[in-house]
């Protein structure tokens, strides 16, 4: 029954985790635009590979 | 491939042909009309490569990498974004281009040495998305730097930390009892302490603050009664928890931060598409060419000095005080409101905030950017408005609040020293209780949640407020201020009126052949209007700027010829006197004959009658509800049309100054007035701020509207009284809600006072209230936008189709377009001849009195 303690660290620090990357996410903008990823999403490939600079 | 394929202008086939080369043909198949009718060339960047000028614009800048974000008004589609991001495809120099959509912009990545800022922004011209620059855009990230981290970020750790503590509360829910619970007690209360730390002093530090600033200035604000109740939760918490006698009430607290940071999320208003926040340098150009010699070198406007002289071509705006080299026409209307441009010699003064029309001109600098006209204008309005706005408590949930605070504080002593008796520590237990429960959550989600779900429902009617604080000052409107031209009049839509002797058909065929020969959108309104009854040919036409167009035209098969003349009075013949180069209208000279004139007489809006009479019959018990009154920039010209649209004692003014329209609002106010102006263009600026609620009409959203408190669209005009009882209604709703989380209230305050407030009734009162409250006023705000036939916005109402219509791109005929200054004059009605060029317009708009500017 004593594993409960080892359970609930476990998941408050998977959870923690969760927090850690959402809060990266915000401060990289991923918030900032949610409309154009919308419009994004629709675009097909290219059928050409895009040149890199 | 080209042959089959019709374009409106030389632009878009150029764009066409452009597009096509580059293999990205997919941009028109993605959408059914993309792309926007591309306007002339002529924009000049190359002021962007003047090192310290271009810098100022980007982002960032380090060796071979750059960043630039340009603001892209014709960005309106899917095609839009799939072409700018392919930009790396067919600009050399460019790696990484991103779009953003609500805010219209495109942020580049590019490689500075391989590709100047200049050419970017030519590129961009030449595919039809010319970016607008204006001198705010100089100043670098002044929006986006944001000191205190965004909402989100709070949200996040509030919901993450209110979970779980919430989680570990429940056995003390079920069976609270420290001794059985061996080592795992010590465990989850020290996590629970744990995770309310981060709420306490991250997620929840707008609450302090803001009661702090409400404590400071005494102003009862619901912030106050938030923060007392944090604090007996926390308080009381720690203590039963260290001391062993409760489990404590962290879930409350968590839960309580996390539902109030929910609705201020809920009521916040992000948006992209509009411009709230730019202030009047957004009016002002970003170079400006200086005269140096024989050379002209682009500078900042701000920092020109008396003595300057400066370059201005037509369709750009003067940006400072001065006086001209040369004679010049100007207009006005941004600044005055006068609807008609003036024509000023060598000599006359200037104002920062006149656009030049015609032809370019030079002009000495008298004051400078800071203290011209225009700047003083809008420091002195833009001061004076926000301290009177807060001055005016208005808001719900502060005028609630301000009985509430005392009532709570109030009952927490009484209930207090009623348990005195029975010890200390069971009296500091009840006040705390009483605090707790009092603790007005649900009251502060009544207001963000029905009004932010209204403002939604604005949205889609074509009302875009600026927060939800203009909602509720827009239910206590008594009197209603309209500017004219621009507001309730159609700019570029007028009615050609002709007053003189009968003409017959050959005349005015004759007349229409020659003016269907010049450029001039007077000429091109008459020859539509005109044309189209006996063919007639001209010839021998000539046109004189700033005066008018002559030929000898005649119907064909018909012998007889006509010497026309059509433009000033003076031109067509009139007479030299001041009394003739007065004369207001489009004058004729047939064969030397002069039978008439031609006015244009501004049409109003399609909303406006419609508006103005909703208004009017709007009723309070048995009186009108709103005090209506007409402020005019504009000459008293139109005053039977607009006497007989406002309602007898209406007081109209016009040849009102902006200063004057500021301090007429004011008047009113002092009365005691609550009052609601309705304007457009810098000239209602000091009015729009200083009004209560100020709302700018306006046919195109992608200007700026730093004075206002919301935008109009020009075709909800006619919805303005609909809007206005939806409004209304929707503070009765606020207050329904309100009283819903009262009657929770009294129901914790009841537990409270008899002692009776375990951690599990706060835990379940909480919640509960909180989404009654969210629910009864989503539903309120749903409920009375159904009533008021406002329809359901579908989505963001930026991305309905109708506000992709590009008609924003449409000429606009006989007035230049004042959102974006930087631009000329627009390019209408495509080329003569095919394949020609635009010509450039020319005013014929005949000359003014002269008056002393």
């Amino acid at each position: 029954m004593s594993v409960i303690v080892l359970l609930i660290l476990a998941s408050l620090a998977v959870a923690a985790g969760f927090l850690g990357l959402f809060l990266w996410a915000v401060k990289d903008g991923q918030y900032d635009d949610d409309t154009t990823p919308a419009i994004r999403i629709l675009f097909d490939d290219d059928k050409r590979r895009k040149r890199r600079h | 491939m080209l042959e089959d394929k019709a374009f409106c202008c030389s632009g878009c086939r150029t764009a066409y042909q452009l597009i096509h080369e580059l293999g990205l043909e997919d941009y028109y198949a993605l959408n059914e009309r993309p792309g926007a009718p591309v306007r002339q060339a002529g924009n000049d960047f190359s002021w962007m490569d003047d090192p310290v000028l271009g810098n100022r614009l980007l982002r960032f800048r380090s060796g071979s990498r750059a960043v630039v974000q340009f603001r892209l008004p014709a960005i309106h589609c899917s095609s839009c974004v799939w072409l700018l991001e392919r930009m790396p495809q067919f600009v050399d120099g460019v790696h990484e281009a991103r779009v953003h959509f609500g805010r219209r912009e495109l942020e580049l990545h590019y490689n500075p040495e391989r590709i100047a800022l200049s050419a970017l922004a030519v590129q961009l011209q030449r595919i039809g998305y010319a970016p607008d620059i204006n001198r705010a855009d100089l100043d670098g990230d002044q929006e986006r730097n944001k000191s205190s981290d965004p909402l989100i970020k709070r949200l996040g750790v509030a919901g993450f930390c209110a979970g779980n503590i919430m989680l570990l509360s429940f056995p003390d829910y079920l069976d609270w009892d420290p001794a059985s619970a061996g080592p795992m007690w010590d465990l989850v209360i020290w996590l629970k302490i744990l995770l309310s730390l981060p709420i306490l002093f991250y997620s929840g530090t707008i609450y302090w603050k803001s009661a702090w600033l409400a404590l400071r200035r005494g102003v009862p604000s619901v912030d106050i009664p938030i923060a007392l109740g944090m604090i007996a939760l926390s308080v009381r918490s720690f203590y039963d928890i260290l001391a062993g006698t409760g489990p404590g009430y962290l879930d409350s607290l968590a839960g309580l931060i996390f539902f109030l940071l929910v609705g201020r999320w809920f009521q916040d208003r992000i948006y992209g598409f509009l411009s709230f926040q730019r202030d009047y340098k957004s009016f002002f150009p970003a170079s400006v060419l200086k005269v140096e010699g024989q050379t002209r070198r682009p500078v900042v406007p701000d920092e020109l000095l008396p003595g300057d002289v400066m370059f201005i071509r037509p369709g750009e705006i003067i940006p400072a005080d001065g006086e001209l080299l040369s004679p010049a026409r100007l207009d006005y209307h941004f600044i005055t409101g006068e609807s008609e441009p003036e024509l000023l010699a060598a000599g006359a003064p200037v104002y920062g905030g006149a656009r030049v029309l015609e032809s370019p001109v030079e002009v000495r600098v008298v004051k400078g950017l800071a203290t011209s006209y225009l700047t003083s204008l809008w420091d002195r309005d833009a001061l004076r408005g926000q301290s009177h706005r807060q001055a005016r408590m208005t808001r719900i949930t502060d005028r609630f609040s301000r009985a509430f605070t005392p009532f709570v504080i109030t009952l927490a002593m009484v209930a207090t020293a009623f348990w005195w008796p029975a010890g200390p520590a069971r009296a500091l237990e009840i006040l705390t209780a009483v605090l707790i429960v009092a603790c007005p959550c649900g009251l502060a989600l009544a207001a963000p949640f029905a009004l932010g779900h209204a403002l939604r429902f604005l949205d889609g009617a074509g009302l875009h407020l600026r927060d939800t604080g203009a909602l509720e000052r827009l239910a206590l409107l008594d009197t209603l201020v309209f500017d004219k031209t621009g507001t309730l009049t159609a700019p570029g839509q007028g009615l050609l009126r002709y007053e003189g002797r009968e003409l017959s058909p050959e005349e005015r065929a004759a007349v229409a052949a020659v003016a269907a020969c010049s450029a001039h959108p007077l000429s091109v309104r008459i020859a539509g209007e005109w044309g189209g009854g006996l063919p007639a040919t001209a010839s021998e036409v000539r046109e004189e700027a700033g005066a008018g167009v002559s030929g000898i035209a005649g119907v064909r098969g018909n012998a007889s010829q006509y010497r026309v003349r059509i433009g000033s009075a003076v031109y067509a013949g009139y007479g030299e006197d001041r009394e003739a180069s007065a004369a207001r209208g489009v004058f004729l000279s047939l064969n030397g004959d002069l039978p008439g004139r031609l006015i244009l007489e501004p049409a109003l809006r399609s909303g406006t009658r419609q508006a103005l009479e909703g208004i009017v019959a709007a009723r309070k018990g048995s009186e009108s509800r709103y005090r209506l009154e007409l402020l005019s920039g504009d000459k008293a010209l139109e005053q039977e049309r607009m006497r007989e649209l406002f309602p007898e004692g209406a007081a109209l003014r016009f040849g009102v100054s902006p200063f004057g329209k500021l301090e007429r609002v004011e008047t009113l106010q002092a009365e005691g007035h609550h009052v609601g102006m309705f304007g457009d263009g810098l000239n209602d600026a000091g009015a729009l701020a200083a009004a209560d609620v100020g709302l700018a009409v306006a046919d195109d959203l992608s200007g700026y509207f730093p004075a206002a408190d919301g935008v109009l669209h020009a075709r909800s005009l006619g919805r303005l009284p609909l809007l206005l009882r939806y409004a209304r209604a929707m503070r009765g709703a606020v207050w329904t809600a309100i009283g819903v989380s009262m009657a929770y209230n009294v129901v914790g305050l009841t537990f409270a006072v008899s002692g009776l407030l375990t951690p599990l009734v706060a835990a379940i009162l909480m919640p509960v209230s909180s989404l009654t409250v969210a629910v009864v006023g989503l539903s309120l705000a749903w409920l009375r936008a159904r009533q008021a036939g406002l329809t359901v916005a579908q989505g963001p109402s930026s991305l309905s189709p109708d506000f992709f219509r590009p008609d924003f791109f449409r000429p606009d005929v006989s007035r230049p377009d004042f959102s974006r200054p930087d631009f000329s004059e627009p390019d209408f009605a495509g080329p003569k001849t095919p394949g020609s060029e635009p010509q450039p317009m020319t005013i014929l708009t005949p000359a003014i009195d002269q008056r002393p500017v």
